[in-house]
């Protein structure tokens, strides 16, 4: 009962923590006082946020709990900060977010159901996966909390590991998850199975509800219809270890599940954005986020994203729009540097050593 | 998707991990995708400047960049992505697609023709969700540990079986130090989810993997490696079943790195183990033996 009670208070903190920090990349960078986009783009700003803090860490060795302990503070801080200083513009989106609710009345009830239908789903019949990749990918936070060191030892042997590995260590929301589990005493299956997967089923419903916004135009019948379409075509896709539909039901709460169903599809969308307002260097900054963010679930966004960006090279250039040119050179530029960075990795240039 | 790939040089890997994806469609899947060539058609031809090239042209693109024979031979060969190659085909937006032939549909038509879409997109929607619960309870593509039988919750909050949970807790009662790592000799069916579970139970063998060894050979050569495997696979093809007596056991224990077994109650040697070690407690279908 304590975990199912401490699981909850953990979903409850992801997502004011994600928003708070959301709210405030939002007014620095001067994006739109949305809370659903501020919840998203929270996300990834926070991922990135933790990328920075850990990853020197990780290399020296630092203790699990000493990372935890400095990076509660450090959010907490931030958080109180944030209520303090932008205490206007949050109450302005959150009466933007209610006077949106009773404007869209007739879509909230049913995606709200929808969307509670799916998570509880998900939760209490997706069972584990039967296969190696489950301990591949559970195991580091799992060993990260047993061992008190992120990343150092193998997740299905339990070896101490010689180098920290190359397709893994820059996916640090790993790393966070043993972190707070370290810190709560949250078990690791339950943070990642229960916590996570819920908070990407939620972020999934919202990018596809946005998704389905712009196609209805801001019309509730249009919007509602292209939801429910979207959400047809993805759940016939399932049947399918090798589509992210699988991944979306069964296994979200991996790094490349969640990067094919919220990241990329938002991509997907402010490309459109973009096209029809290029004038808003806003998309810029929110695909650059939802990039390097994404990175930090999963290299799979490293690799994919740079063919994402060479497909959709020609969309950009018939709009014949240097400020659309300009968006796409700064979203080669972020994932051109985690490409890099894998690449001197594998030919041993970046020394992955565990020094110890 | 797992195959070996050194068996298909050249071109022919493409080829065949196309053929290994396409059997592993469900029927549904493979209607789908097909359909989709057809929306990026409709987009191709009918669609204006954006949709041509969102649909159509970045189709292409990706086609030529990654998607084909020689551009997938190279991610393979140079950067590793065999097992990951099929994470391309994910670049491609099927679910957005439709959505957007369907409403350029609903908007082309007056409120019967919107009526008639409304009522096929429920009947989509229905035997969607109907694939959803097919697939999570009917198909042997998502079993856990436990092979799909039906709609069955999860077990627990942890998803893992309540017999692994029971096993870990005996363990970790006996051991007294939950953060120090126990040698533990475990089936592979047991360790997809222990290693998740209670990663201080590290096993004996590799992923629970047990190699088949030749009991004359490992009698002969003093493999106690070999006989413990013997003994815990629970092998009797070939086996001299006189000689398979609990100073055996304990001697090739002795001389294995081990501390824990989790022993099915299965195991056609079960007494001999039993008799042979302390029996530390039951977990569903498992019993807990301290070798050491």
């Amino acid at each position: 009962m304590s975990q199912l009670l401490l699981a909850v208070l953990c979903f409850i903190c992801y997502l004011l923590i994600y928003y708070l920090v959301g709210v405030a990349t939002s007014k620095i960078l001067k994006l739109d006082n949305n809370l659903l986009h501020e919840l998203v783009y929270g996300m990834f700003v926070y991922g990135i946020l933790f990328f920075v803090y850990v990853l020197p860490l990780k290399f020296k060795l630092v203790p699990v709990s000493t990372i935890g302990v400095i990076w509660a503070l450090f959010i907490s801080i931030l958080c109180l900060l944030i209520i303090i200083l932008l205490r206007k513009y949050i109450k302005e989106s959150l009466r933007r977010f209610l006077k949106g609710i009773r404007k869209w009345k007739l879509c909230v009830i049913p995606v709200a159901l929808f969307t509670i239908g799916f998570i509880l789903f998900i939760l209490i019949f997706a069972r584990l996966p039967f296969g190696n990749n489950q301990v591949w990918f559970l195991g580091w936070p799992a060993n990260g909390v047993l061992h008190n060191e992120l990343m150092t030892y193998d997740t299905s042997s339990g070896v101490a590991l010689e180098r920290f590995p190359n397709e893994r260590y820059l996916s640090t929301f790993l790393d966070h998850s043993a972190v707070v589990c370290k810190l709560t005493g949250l078990h690791v299956m339950v943070e990642v199975r229960t916590v996570l997967s819920a908070v990407f089923t939620l972020m999934q419903v919202i990018i596809v509800w946005e998704l389905a916004k712009y196609f209805g135009k801001g019309d509730q019948k249009k919007s509602l219809f292209a939801f429910f379409m979207y959400w047809s075509v993805r759940n016939l896709l399932v049947g399918s270890q090798l589509l992210p539909n699988y991944f979306s039901v069964f296994r979200n709460y991996e790094g490349k599940g969640m990067v094919m169903i919220v990241p990329l599809p938002l991509l997907f969308l402010l490309l459109w954005k973009m096209y029809d307002r290029p004038e808003d260097t806003g998309y810029m900054w929110k695909a650059g986020i939802t990039l390097w963010g994404a990175m930090t679930y999963s290299l799979s966004m490293m690799f994919s994203a740079p063919f994402v960006l060479l497909a959709f090279t020609p969309y950009v250039l018939v709009k014949k729009d240097k400020r659309l040119i300009r968006n796409l050179v700064v979203m080669f530029f972020v994932s051109g540097i985690f490409v890099v960075v894998y690449y001197l990795g594998r030919k041993g240039i970046i020394d992955l050593t565990i020094h110890r | 998707m797992h195959f070996d790939p050194s068996g298909f040089p050249g071109d022919s890997l493409f080829w065949e991990m196309l053929r290994v994806y396409w059997y592993s469609f469900t029927p549904a899947v493979k209607l789908v995708l097909c359909g989709y060539l057809l929306v990026v058609i409709y987009m191709f031809v009918k669609g204006d400047k954006k949709e041509r090239t969102f649909y159509g042209v970045s189709l292409l693109v990706l086609i030529v960049a990654c998607l084909n024979p020689k551009i997938c031979r190279y991610l393979v060969d140079e950067w590793g992505f065999f097992a990951r190659y099929f994470r391309f085909f994910w670049l491609v937006p099927v679910s957005m697609g439709y959505t957007h032939l369907a409403m350029k549909m609903y908007n082309k038509y007056e409120k019967k023709g919107r009526i008639l879409l409304w009522v096929g997109v429920v009947v989509l929607f229905i035997l969607s969700c109907r694939e959803l619960v097919v697939m999570t309870g009917f198909s042997d593509l998502y079993a856990g540990g436990v092979y799909n039988t039906g709609m069955i919750p999860v077990p627990n909050i942890y998803k893992v079986e309540d017999d692994v949970i029971g096993v870990c807790n005996i363990v970790e009662a006996s051991s007294g130090d939950a953060s120090v790592v126990k040698k533990t000799l475990y089936s592979r069916e047991f360790f997809i989810e222990v290693r998740t579970y209670d990663p201080a139970l590290i096993p004996v063998v590799d992923y629970g993997y047990f190699s088949d060894f030749d009991f004359n050979t490992c009698i002969s050569e003093n493999n106690w490696f070999g006989i413990m495997t013997i003994f815990y696979t629970g092998k009797t093809e070939g086996v001299d079943a006189s000689q398979m007596t609990s100073d055996l056991l304990k001697n090739a224990m002795a001389n294995v790195d081990c501390e824990y077994v989790v022993l099915p109650k299965t195991n056609p040697y079960y007494d001999i183990w039993i008799s042979s070690f302390e029996c530390l407690g039951e977990a569903g279908r498992y019993t807990v033996l301290k070798v050491r």
